[in-house]
């Protein structure tokens, strides 16, 4: 520990069992005078549970993971990274999808609504600039106007619209809008199964892109200033449902590099984990940006300090 | 997907929910990390979690910040 820096009081938003966060956690209280709350938001449930009242004489509770009620207006530092989880083994006492559902919503919106009252720190990152950067939509629209090269895109309901951009580009492919964690699906190529289902395609919309070809996938960890990357190369389209794939620390082009930090600005981000994919011809394709993407699996795959680098970078968020 | 349904969404269409392939060397350096972090953690004691599914991945809808 560097003695002479600044303590900090930090808290991380996540769910259980959350392996980024105790490892985060372990990393910072080694290295920093720092202290880190983990609140599980799917258990809160557990003793003392959330408590807020509009008059300041009632104190506030919002209990982390070991019971403490953290006061929010003392941290420094909030690594907003997830919010409920509809996957959780809490209460399983309560079997009632419907009754699951309002515990799931309701502790959110209070959580929510605790945390933007309470906190007056510094975010990583501010909730509703996350939820506007995760939407697709919002998301391509801003790498396109960065000069970032995506790929041809359609996101459509209409079948005729689909049939004719899928004519337009042979093996073109589809993949959800957002999806759900209960049954996420791989991205897939489009075949005639689904163009000659007008029901599935006029249901939903979805996102309908070309195909870029290449085995060269990019996974891009942006925290603050710094950028690591790593290649994986994989022969499927989604390298995700296989990670015994190779992995090796890449270095992109400067002039990339800015441009990514130029959208996480754009983006009110101070962070963001990005899915590029480098074609035979060498050419970077941008494809989406996680706000608060998985990184950790990186680190594990290729050696690339990850943790060391987030912890630098959410302690120097704090200390700001 | 186990519901019988007249229709399905366009992305559901052609395949079933993601599989997930065996990732022996990064489940071995997460255990490896639960060590040295001290957590008293089994890797996959939850129902919810396919056996292949590693818990530092972005394999199964993980990638999202609202996991709801």
């Amino acid at each position: 520990m560097r003695r002479h820096e600044k303590s900090a009081r930090i808290a991380v938003v996540t769910h259980e069992r959350d392996l980024h966060a105790h490892a985060v956690k372990a990393e910072m209280e080694r290295r920093y005078p720092a202290r880190v709350h983990i609140f599980e938001s799917d258990h809160f449930s557990r003793a003392p549970g959330l408590s807020w009242s509009p008059l300041e004489k009632e104190e506030s509770v919002f209990p982390a993971v070991d019971g403490t009620a953290v006061r929010l207006g003392e941290l420094d530092a909030i690594w907003f990274r997830r919010l409920g989880n509809t996957r959780t083994s809490a209460n399983p006492e309560v079997t009632d999808p419907v009754d699951r559902e309002l515990i799931h919503v309701d502790t959110n919106a209070a959580a929510l609504g605790m945390l933007t009252t309470e906190f007056r720190g510094r975010w990583v990152d501010r909730p509703s600039a996350f939820w506007a950067a995760q939407n697709k939509v919002v998301q391509l629209r801003a790498a396109h106007e960065l000069g970032l090269r995506i790929p041809e895109t359609l996101i459509s309901q209409s079948p005729e619209r689909i049939r004719a951009f899928c004519r337009a580009h042979p093996g073109a492919i589809v993949k959800a809008v957002r999806g759900v964690m209960q049954a996420p699906a791989a991205t897939a190529v489009v075949g005639e199964e689904l163009l000659g289902d007008e029901a599935a395609l006029r249901v939903c919309p979805a996102i309908y892109q070309e195909l870029v070809p290449g085995r060269r996938h990019v996974r891009v960890q942006v925290f603050g200033d710094r950028v690591l990357a790593a290649l994986l190369e994989s022969d499927d389209l989604d390298w995700r449902p296989n990670l015994d794939i190779p992995a090796v620390e890449h270095r992109l082009p400067e002039g990339l590099q800015d441009s990514l930090h130029a959208l996480l600005k754009h983006l009110d981000l101070t962070m963001g984990v990005f899915d590029l994919k480098l074609t035979d011809e060498g050419e970077y394709i941008w494809l989406e940006v996680n706000p608060q993407g998985q990184w950790l699996f990186v680190e594990g795959m290729t050696g690339l300090p990850l943790i060391e680098a987030f912890t630098d970078f959410l302690y120097g968020r704090a200390v700001q | 997907m186990t519901v019988d349904t007249q229709v399905r969404p366009a992305i559901y269409v052609g395949q079933e929910r993601m599989a997930l392939a065996p990732a022996p060397k990064l489940a071995a350096w997460e255990r490896d990390l639960i060590e040295r972090l001290d957590i008293e953690w089994d890797l996959h004691v939850l129902e919810s979690m396919h056996p292949n599914e590693t818990i530092s991945g972005s394999g199964d809808g993980w990638d999202d910040c609202d996991a709801g």
